[in-house]
Parts: structure tokens; sequence; C-alpha cells
């Protein structure tokens, strides 16, 4: 095993540690995850390979995804797993699930800010009519104890600056002729498909909300504020932030996600909706801060180098609904979380 | 309190100068010119050919000296002027171009392409991005595209990681009114500064360039002498002037702006752009000033008025990097509308 692959074990065996039984319901079933080789989908198959190698849960693994073969080449200790079975095929022409599946985890989305510019078409198709394929093959199913569906914090719209925490309740504006609406406005979509599904046939879906997160398998070319401080550290600075560096947002570490989503599979309620993510506001400057000081030399933090009046944002989600109903918590600080995930690419690099 | 933002540079004067030298600039001339540029204060100085990293060939001019001679050259008189490159994705690639000008120290990568067409620059943009270099996107001939247009593009390069948005009025097309429109919307719409590259071909690269300021462009281009394609830049000496006058903070040392003006009169001499027929019709007509000299020769072969040439080249909404068709709408014309030969003179 590579120091990389027992970084992030250990971080699966020590969010599992005192809670696999939180999970109890999951053992000896079959668990189908569309999307699922993707950051959050290989976070999954970690803490699922130690619930199944430690805790004996027996837990089958369906993974559909665009990518599984590279994914393989990529990771081939998420892939080379007794249970776990792959399945490549692209969501938007998915039509069957297999026929003992219970639990599906639906993540299947474009997410990445670059292919929301250049493709929008594309991310309103995968994201909005492969929700509805996924849906259908769901009711056509005998026996599902929980459908969950990642949607994402952005389908809030605006934050206000003086509002802390966004509650599941809140309801901001969003502009759908903005260019940029196409990935919240289908994630809006999918969720209106999922109520669809629930008001018609009864499937019991949980809508998850996540918001932001960093740890190792995120890829460093993600153009997001925590990668790009971490990416522009690595080549030696200056990590250069547009705005005064006042703009907050909150980071989750990725092994508490993962867990998260499980609870959720587990204890979450069907019809309702639950934000995940760390409720601990952060601004970019420290952030950046933070960042930097794992590196020697320090590099430098520039600020105020973008055009004025846009340099003050804030996503921060409430998360006592999901702490309250799921039974989870934080368990990595931030600074731990940066630090491991700083250590888990220097390990790749080397 | 607030404070004046900075106003960033750069002289493109030993890249686009390098279209009104037949991209024949040596690296005497670089030296020199550097050093100069490094005197007067400017943030950036943009060397290489003037279509760019990868561009010398047959096709569009082979430049004298190989570019990474060129930039290395350049790099070793710069200290606080920090080297930048313009990168047209298609002439330069990543392995080959980007790469060597990582190596010879490059510092900003601008990345530039039609202005419609800002999705090929994704891969280009990521990876300068990824050795953690500083990457702008540019949109060239901005003239084509309305204000919304350039916004939608501006932000997918925003969102692939340029750190910067540069509009190029590549044609010299532009009116002030535009600029203010463009510039303007984009500044509002942005969260990376934005900046404006003019033209002088229909005589408002200052007046544009000051609407650009005032509309909130926080980078500006010229070059020395206005010393670039077709009609030529916007001359730094003249931005210079204008800029301190007007209270703009930068780093400029106005009396070195002026003397690297001077050297480059001295060092280009013969070659400094003025303004003609032709480039006034390029400007009217909407079509990359850079064209100017291909368009003159084919015309001479084909015995067609250039400036016919140019509007044709205008309908036809031909833009830089299709210089093979300046050729073939020569022949057009000349198969429709021939030149008559000159008239005898009458015997007295």
């Amino acid at each position: 095993m590579s120091r990389a692959t027992a970084l992030t074990r250990s971080d699966a065996e020590a969010v599992l540690e005192g809670r696999s039984s939180h999970l109890e319901e999951l053992r000896g079933q079959h668990l189908f995850i569309s999307g699922g080789t993707g950051i959050l989908g290989s976070w999954l198959l970690e803490l699922i390979h130690v619930l199944n190698e430690r805790y004996h849960f027996g837990l089958r693994v369906t993974v559909y995804s665009r990518n599984a073969r590279t994914f393989a080449t990529q990771w081939p200790h998420l892939v080379q797993q007794e249970l776990t079975r792959f399945e490549e095929g692209d969501i938007r022409y998915f039509t069957e699930f297999p026929r003992d599946t219970r639990y599906i985890i639906h993540a299947a989305a474009l997410t990445d800010r670059r292919l929301l510019a250049s493709q929008p078409f594309a991310v309103a198709e995968v994201n909005s009519m492969g929700t509805l394929r996924v849906l259908r093959a769901a009711n056509l199913l005998e026996d599902v104890q929980k459908f969950v569906l990642l949607s994402s914090g952005l389908v809030y719209g605006a934050q206000p600056w003086d509002l802390p925490r966004i509650d599941e309740s809140f309801a901001g504006p969003l502009r759908c002729n903005d260019m940029n609406a196409v990935y919240p406005e289908s994630k809006r979509f999918a969720e209106v498909a999922a109520q669809s599904a629930i008001s018609e046939t009864k499937l019991p879906v949980v809508t998850l909300r996540p918001f932001g997160f960093v740890g190792p398998y995120q890829p460093m070319q993600l153009p997001w504020a925590v990668t790009d401080f971490i990416r522009d550290s690595f080549t030696g600075g200056p990590i250069r932030i547009m705005g005064d560096g006042a703009t907050i947002r909150s980071l989750m570490y990725m092994s508490d996600y993962a867990f998260w989503v499980l609870a959720a599979l587990v204890h979450g309620k069907s019809r309702k909706v639950y934000n995940i993510g760390s409720p601990e506001p952060v601004d970019l400057a420290t952030l950046a801060r933070m960042i930097t000081q794992s590196f020697s030399p320090v590099p430098e933090i520039h600020t105020r180098l973008g055009q004025a009046g846009h340099d003050r944002t804030r996503l921060v989600p409430e998360v006592t609904l999901a702490q309250r109903e799921l039974g989870v918590e934080v368990t990595v600080p931030l600074a731990e979380a940066i630090q491991r995930t700083i250590t888990w690419h220097r390990l790749i690099q080397s | 309190m607030a404070t004046t933002p900075r106003i960033t540079i750069c002289d493109a004067t030993l890249r686009d100068g390098s279209h009104a030298y037949s991209h024949q600039i040596t690296l005497e001339q670089v030296h020199a010119y550097a050093a100069a540029a490094e005197a007067a204060g400017y943030d950036f100085l943009e060397v290489g050919h003037g279509n760019g990293l990868g561009a010398s060939s047959l096709q569009v001019g082979e430049s004298l000296v190989p570019e990474s001679e060129m930039l290395r050259a350049a790099k070793q008189d710069l200290r606080n002027t920090r080297l930048s490159v313009h990168v047209i994705p298609g002439f330069a690639t990543i392995k080959r171009e980007i790469v060597n000008a990582v190596e010879a120290g490059v510092d900003l990568f601008r990345i530039g392409c039609h202005c419609t067409e800002a999705d090929i620059t994704q891969r280009h943009i990521s990876y300068v991005r990824s050795v953690g270099r500083e990457v702008w996107g540019v949109l060239m001939m901005s003239h084509m595209a309305s204000a919304d247009v350039l916004l939608e593009e501006a932000k997918k390069m925003q969102s692939y990681g340029a750190q910067g948005i540069v509009l190029m009025d590549s044609a010299g097309a532009c009116f002030p009114k535009d600029v203010t429109a463009k510039i303007g919307l984009l500044s509002e719409g942005l969260d990376v500064p934005v900046g404006f590259h003019a033209h002088h071909n229909l005589g408002l690269s200052i007046a544009n360039s000051l609407a650009a300021l005032e509309s909130g462009a926080r980078i500006i281009d010229g070059t020395a002498k206005g010393f670039g394609a077709g009609a030529g830049n916007a001359p730094l000496e003249l931005l210079a002037a204008v800029m301190q006058q007007q209270g703009y903070n930068t780093a400029l040392n106005f009396y070195k702006a002026l003397d690297a003006a001077d050297l480059a009169a001295k060092l280009f001499a013969g070659s400094l752009p003025d303004s003609n027929g032709i480039t006034i019709v390029s400007g009217l007509a909407g079509v990359f000033s850079g064209f100017s000299k291909p368009v003159q020769r084919a015309s001479k072969q084909m015995g067609v008025d250039p400036r016919d040439v140019f509007f044709e080249l205008g309908k036809r909404k031909i833009v830089g990097g299709q210089e093979d068709l300046i050729i073939e709408v020569a022949a057009d014309l000349a198969q429709r509308n021939p030149l008559k030969p000159p008239a005898p003179s009458p015997t007295l």
C-alpha cells in the first residue's frame, strides 16, 4: 500500500471508528452509486472498503460511471475490491439497475466550472435528464429502501452577506438567464424531478445539498479557491486573490462528507432535504494563510487584484438538521483537513 | 480610505511591433529595448512573433531569431518588468511552445483567440495555471462581437482560471463609445481585472484607451511610438503622458517612457507605422491590422486595389490566421473587376 493510499485509508478508518454501528442497516445490502468515480465516489469507496474489510458488512456496490476504465488505472486500490463492480456508461442513457439494488446514491453530474462555461448544454442534459432517467429506473425496482440525491448548496442562490448560515428553508434569488445559472438550475430541476417521483410513486428520496469540501482525490486543476491556493503554493506562489480576501466559504474534509452521505442513506427521512458541509466560516485570506504556512518558503499572498465590487460573497450552511436527524458531526477540523490534503498531494507527487 | 486602483501597463513593442518589422527583430534590438522598457517602469514587456508563440512560419512570416532566444535575451535585461508572451492556441502548443517559454522564464502568458471562441483556450489556460505562471485571456477582434457576447466569452476564460481579461481592438475599428460599453460591462461582470489593447487605424488609439480606463479597465496595452501592426498601437509615450496628467496610479517613470520611445524610433527607423489609405480602410472594414503587408503583396500580384481587398475581407469577416484567404480574395476581385491599365499621357 502506498503512503498516499495509507493516508486515505487511515482517514476512512478514523471517521468510522466507533460509528460503524450507525450504518448497520447497510449490512448485506446492494448499493448503487451513479457518478461513483468522482471525488465523493472515491471516498465512498474508501469508507465502504473499511466497512467490508474491518467490520465485515458484506455491502455489495455497483459503481456506474463514464470513466470507469480511467479510474481503474488511476486508483487501482479502489477498484480491486471483492464486492465492488463497475459499469461504464452515460447517465443520460441509463435504463436499468441491478434487480436486487436496495440503496441508491445518485451523484452523477457535471460539476466542473470550466465545463459549465464551455458546455452548458451538456451540463443541463446530464444533470437534469440523467436524474430523470435514474428516477424512472428506480421506480421499476421492487424494494428500494432509500434514494439519496446529491443536489448542491448553490440551489439557494446568493446568500445575503449578513446571514451567517443558510438553512434548508432559505430561498435566495437565482437569475435563470445568467450564463452561470445552468448548474444551480439543473440541480434545482433534479430536485423538482425527485419531488415528482416522491409524489407520484412514493420513491423514498432524500435530498442532500453539499457545500464546500477539501481533501485527497480533489484534482488541483479544478479552479476552486482551495485547489487554486494549494496548487499555487506547490509552484511557489504567489497566491492571487482578486478581492480583499473577505469572501467567506466553509470547507468539510472529504472523509466526513462521505460518512454524512452514508448516514443519510440510512437515517435520512424520505422527502427531506439536508445541508451537508462544515458550519464553520473561513474567509479566503485566512484560508490562504492556513495553506501557505505548510510550505517553505512561505508563498506570498496578493489581494485586491480584480475589479472592484465583486469581492465579497458568503456561502456557509446551517447543518443542525443533518446533525440532529442523521446523527453526524464534523470530526476533522479545517486546519487538519488542509494539512492532510497537502500531505496527500506531496505523497502523490513523490 | 479608498485608494486609486493600480493600472498595469503592458508594453507590446517587441511583439506587436514584430508585424511592422516583418518579424525581423534582432537580439541586439531586443536587448536594447528591453532595458529601456525596464527603466520606463512598464509592468510587462511582451516579446515574440507578432502572432505569438509558435507562429513563425511561411504562412504568416518567419521570425529572424528563434523565439526562445528572443525570450531569454529579454529576460536578461528585466528585473521589475516581467516578461510576457502572446499565445494563440493552434500556433502554440502546450508541449512545445509553452513548456519552452516557461523554461525561458516567461512570467505571464496571454492566451488569445477570436473573440467568440474562448473555448479553445481552456487547455492552455489550465496548463499555465498548473505550472504556477500568471495567465490572462485575450479576446481578439473584439469589434466583431457585442458587449454581451464578449462578457460570456470572458467569463469562460475566467472560469478556466484566467487572472485577467484583455479586449483587443485588433483592427483598430472601435470607437470610444464601443469601448466604454464593452469594457464597462466586463468591468462590472468579471472578478478579474480587465484590459484594453488599442490599434490606431482610425486615429483613436489614445481616445479608446482613455475610454477603457474611464470605464474601469485596470490593464492597458501600448507600444513605443505605436510600433505595431497596421497603423500601429496606442503609443506608450502618449499613454504615459495622458495617464500622468489624469492622475492614474502606475509604476511609470515618465521621462524614461519618453526615452524608450526615442530609442524605438532609432531602433526601428523606417518601419514605424503611419496612417495611410490602407490602414484607414482596414480600420473601416474591421480587418486585422496585421494583414496590411500581405494584402498589399497580394493586391500587387493580382493587379487589384488593396482597399477593395480590405473591404471584401471585411465583408467575409476574415480574421487573423486566415491569411491564406487574402490571395483568394484578391484573385476573385481581379477576375470580377480587374484594374484598368493607366491611360496613356496626352500628347501635347
